[in-house]
This record gives structure tokens, sequence and C-alpha cells, in this order.
């Protein structure tokens, strides 16, 4: 029976791979043959990845990227955890706020760039705060909507049994909101990545999307698309890291509902 | 929540009317707190530059944008550019969530190429479409569709594995053909998964079509934006800022409203039945 269910999973996994060997023979068959302009085949575009990664590039263009989004995510994320449960636990905040942070938080980042740099100027600082603000407002509301889905009677036992605001907060809330908190990082990153990269398309000389937008201009295709592919590996390392972290934090709460194994 | 929802009996409805007019008070009160915190940062000094922009002036523009045509015209610029975008999204996503959650072969086939494209941060890929599709409004479209599926093809997926496999048996015990099961069953039992993933597509759409007039300069909030800015008129800037930020939160509101409505129903109906 097991014998039967792993064999099963190894035939969908050669499927899976079969179905990118071709789409990969095609974007390599399209490239070398010339039949779609511009479009450089895959080999060569691997071979650009690795000059890239191995080259000053990484330096100038990947590092600095790496550091302006975790910079951004992790500040951002702090100041929405710390918000948002506190705008939970002091319940009657809610209906005055709500509305407001609604509007605020529907502003879409980007349309704040040129503002910031009118601002700030085409600095780090100026690139780290818009992924603050992405990073914030999806980990405030989730944050805040667990702490308020919290039992008001645990948080008065504990109280009765002596504990401190603080101390509520800290041993009972806190515990109970990790996992909504957990839901709302997990969006910020997406978005933190993607105001990255659009920070860096703007008044920028370093960065991977300015290295994008860069050979763009330049035609310089395989670049390019070198450029989007390290990308994409930025973006699935930072998310298999995230669920490195989650799964370690909250691995109580992935047992209670059944999903250890998931 | 629904359980309140559902004893409110007339007597009662005088009073939860009364209790959600508090509650629009309240938020019309905390919004006006936020206007008067932008006039105590603007009056503080903090932001120079000419970016200290009293919010009447700011309302004016706003005004004299949408009479005057110029803001108008980028905000429909923008609406059009999102809700095809968005529309496709709905389709493409939905039917092939379905059918991906549907079939474990779709499921096996598809899933590695999926886990490698979506990572990718959709605005990187405004450079490249720009090099194939060239500008104009179908660059946004087609940036929207490409950030935005994501989450509607993941919703269905779940949406119809987490459907009780008796139901489909059952239905076709009963006689139904394939599409008739999709269309009666399996459509109505993953809308509400899907409906949350539309919500959260409409919202990072907003965000990739201001992103790719900001970057390609095609007409829009995002153009207008940084148009106004470098012309020295950030009073039009803030106009176009407030804008987006309004259509934002009334398309929120929109889909909130049209959620509750379907997963009413359903929560509804399921209830009355167990």
């Amino acid at each position: 029976m097991t014998q039967r269910l792993i064999d099963r999973q190894v035939v969908r996994l050669l499927a899976g791979l079969l179905t990118m060997a071709i789409v990969l023979g095609v974007w390599e068959q399209a490239g070398r043959s010339g039949s779609v302009a511009f479009l450089p085949p895959v080999s060569e575009v691997a071979r650009e990845v690795w000059t890239i990664l191995s080259g000053p590039d990484l330096t100038n263009d990947v590092l600095p990227s790496v550091g302006r989004a975790l910079a951004g995510y992790l500040i951002g994320g702090m100041a929405g955890c710390l918000c948002g449960v506190l705008l939970g636990y002091f319940r009657r905040l809610e209906p005055w706020v709500r509305p407001s942070l609604e509007f605020l938080r529907a502003i879409p980042l980007p349309v704040l760039l040129p503002i910031a740099v009118a601002a700030m100027g085409g600095t780090n600082t100026m690139r780290i705060s818009l992924i603050v603000a992405g990073a914030f407002w999806p980990v405030v509301l989730n944050a805040e909507q667990g702490t308020r889905s919290v039992d008001p009677r645990l948080i008065d036992s504990a109280r009765m049994s002596g504990a401190s605001t603080f101390e509520a907060l800290r041993l009972v809330v806190w515990p109970a909101t990790l996992p909504f908190i957990f839901a709302g990082l997990r969006t910020a990153l997406g978005i933190a990545l993607v105001l990255m990269v659009v920070s860096e398309m703007i008044a920028s000389t370093s960065g991977l999307g300015y290295l994008v937008l860069q050979s763009q201009r330049l035609y310089a295709m395989s670049q390019m698309f070198a450029a989007v592919v390290i990308l994409g590996l930025l973006g699935y390392g930072f998310s298999l890291l995230f669920n490195v972290v989650e799964r370690r934090t909250i691995s109580w709460y992935h047992q209670q509902k059944g999903l250890a194994d998931v | 929540m629904t359980s309140t929802v559902q004893g409110g009996v007339s007597a009662s409805r005088g009073a939860a009317e009364s209790s959600r007019a508090a509650t629009v008070l309240k938020g019309a009160v905390g919004a006006l707190g936020l206007v008067l915190l932008w006039q105590l940062i603007v009056e503080s000094g903090v932001l120079k530059g000419g970016l200290d922009v009293p919010v009447w002036e700011i309302a004016s523009s706003i005004v004299t944008g949408f009479s005057g045509g110029e803001l108008a015209s980028a905000f429909l610029s923008t609406v059009q550019a999102w809700a095809t975008g968005l529309a496709i999204c709905v389709l493409l996503g939905s039917s092939a969530g379905i059918m991906i959650g549907l079939s474990r072969w779709a499921d096996a086939a598809t899933r590695i190429v999926v886990d490698f494209v979506r990572p990718i941060p959709s605005v990187a890929l405004v450079p490249v479409v720009v090099v194939f599709f060239g500008i104009g409004i179908k660059v946004q479209v087609i940036l929207v569709v490409l950030a935005s599926v994501w989450p509607v093809l993941f919703n269905a997926r779940y949406g119809v594995q987490n459907i009780d496999p008796r139901w489909i048996e059952e239905s076709q015990l009963m006689g139904l053909g394939r599409l008739a099961v999709i269309r009666r069953v399996i459509l109505p039992g993953a809308l509400p998964s899907i409906l949350t993933g539309v919500r959260t597509a409409a919202s990072i759409a907003i965000i990739v079509a201001v992103a790719a007039e900001l970057i390609v300069g095609s007409p829009g909030l995002g153009y207008f934006v940084n148009l106004m800015q470098q012309a020295v008129r950030p009073a039009d800037a803030y106009a176009g800022i407030v804008v987006a930020g309004m259509f934002g939160y009334v398309v929120h509101l929109g889909l909130g409203w049209l959620e509750r409505r379907i997963v009413g129903w359903q929560l509804a109906s399921t209830e009355g039945r167990l």
C-alpha cells in the first residue's frame, strides 16, 4: 500500500518535471530559431544568471535589493504586530479608526513614489520606508483581527489571577494572535518584494529592479530575463525561509489543526 | 456573528439600525481626525519642498480635476485596465483552478511550473511585457492578469478540493453528467473560496496597474501623479493619490458586500440542513 503510494508520488513528480522540461524546451527552441523577436534562448539566460551571481553585479544589485527588502519587511512587520495587537486589545477604538485605516491601506503604494522621491530623494531611506508601509498594513489588520478573536473571558481570568495588562497581552493574547500574524506576514512578504522592485525602478542606480529596467532600455535581453529569474529565485527563497520560521514558531497550532504533515 | 444576524427579529431591528448609525458616525469622526492630522503635519512644517499642501487645496484639486477632465480621464484609464484585467483573471483563474482541483494529474503536471513562475514579483515583468507588447493599455491589462490570476486560481483549487466528495458521488448517482456536476455542485461549492481570491486579486490588480503606469508612462493615475509632481503641482499629485485610495476602498467595500451576500446565503442554506 505504502509502496504504491510512493510510486504514485514519483509518477506525479515526473509529470511535473516533464511539463517543466517541455516549457523550457519550447522556450529554448523559440529563442534559438528567432521566431519570437527579442526572446533569448533559456540556456543563454541561465549563463547570464550565473554571470550576475558570480560577478560584481552581486554586490551592486542583488545584495542591496535583499538588504532593502529585509530591512523594510522586518521593520514594517514588527510595527504592524505592535499596532495591530494594541488596536485589537482596546476594542472600543475600532469603530473610530476602522474606515480611516481601510482608506490608508487601500492607497496603492506605488502611487506614492513620486512624492516619496520629492520628499526623501532617491535614497535607501525612501525605498525602505515604502517597503515598511507595504509590509505594515496586512500585518496590522491580521494582528487586530487575531487579537479581537481572543475570548475576553480568558483575558479577564488572567487579570483576576493577578496578571498585569502587559502580562495578559504577552501570555494570553500574543500566542493566540500568532497564527493570524503569520498569515499577515505571508501576504506582506509578496508586497514587500513588489515594492522593492518598483522603488528600484524609479530614481535609482542599483538593485535588481534597476537591473531589469536598465537591461530593457539597453535591449540586453538575456540580462533582463536573468534578473527576472533571480527575482523569482529570491521570492522562492524568502518564502522557503518564511515556511521554516513559521513552522518552528507556531508548530503547536498546525498540530492542533492536524496540519503537521502538510 | 451570523447567529446574531439570524436571531435578529423585527423588534431588534431598530436597535441594530441605530447602532449601525453610531458606527458610521464614529467612522466619520475618525476620518475627520485623519484630515486634521494631515493639516497638523502641514502646519508643523515637517514637509518641505512644496509638499505641504493644505487639505482644502487638495479637495479643490479633486473637484477641478474631475470637472476639468485631466484627473477624471487618468482615473478612468486605471479603472479600465483594472476591470479588464480582473475580469480575465476571474475567468482564467477560476476555470484553471477548478480544472486543477478536479484532476490530480493536471495538478501534478502544472505544480512545478507554477511554483517557479509564481514567486516572481509581478512588477519585475513590466519591462518584459513592454518589450513584447509595446505600450498602451494592454501592458497594464497583461500585467494585472500575470499578477492577479494566482490568488483566484489557488482559491478555486482549494475550494474544489474541499468539497465533500460524497456530494459529487451522490449527484453522479442521481444521474447528473460531468458538466452538470461542475455547474450545480462544484461551482457553487467553490464560490465562497473563489470570491476570497477575487478580493485579494482586486487589490493586487490596483497596485500593479498603477505601478505599470508609473514605470512605463502610460495614461492612468500612476502616471498622472508622477506628471503632476514633475510639473510642480503637488496639490494635483495628492488629489490623484486620494482618488486612488478612495477607489481601492470602494472596491474593498463592494467586494466585501458581495462576499457576505453570497457566503451568507450559503451559510444559511447549510445551517438549515445540519
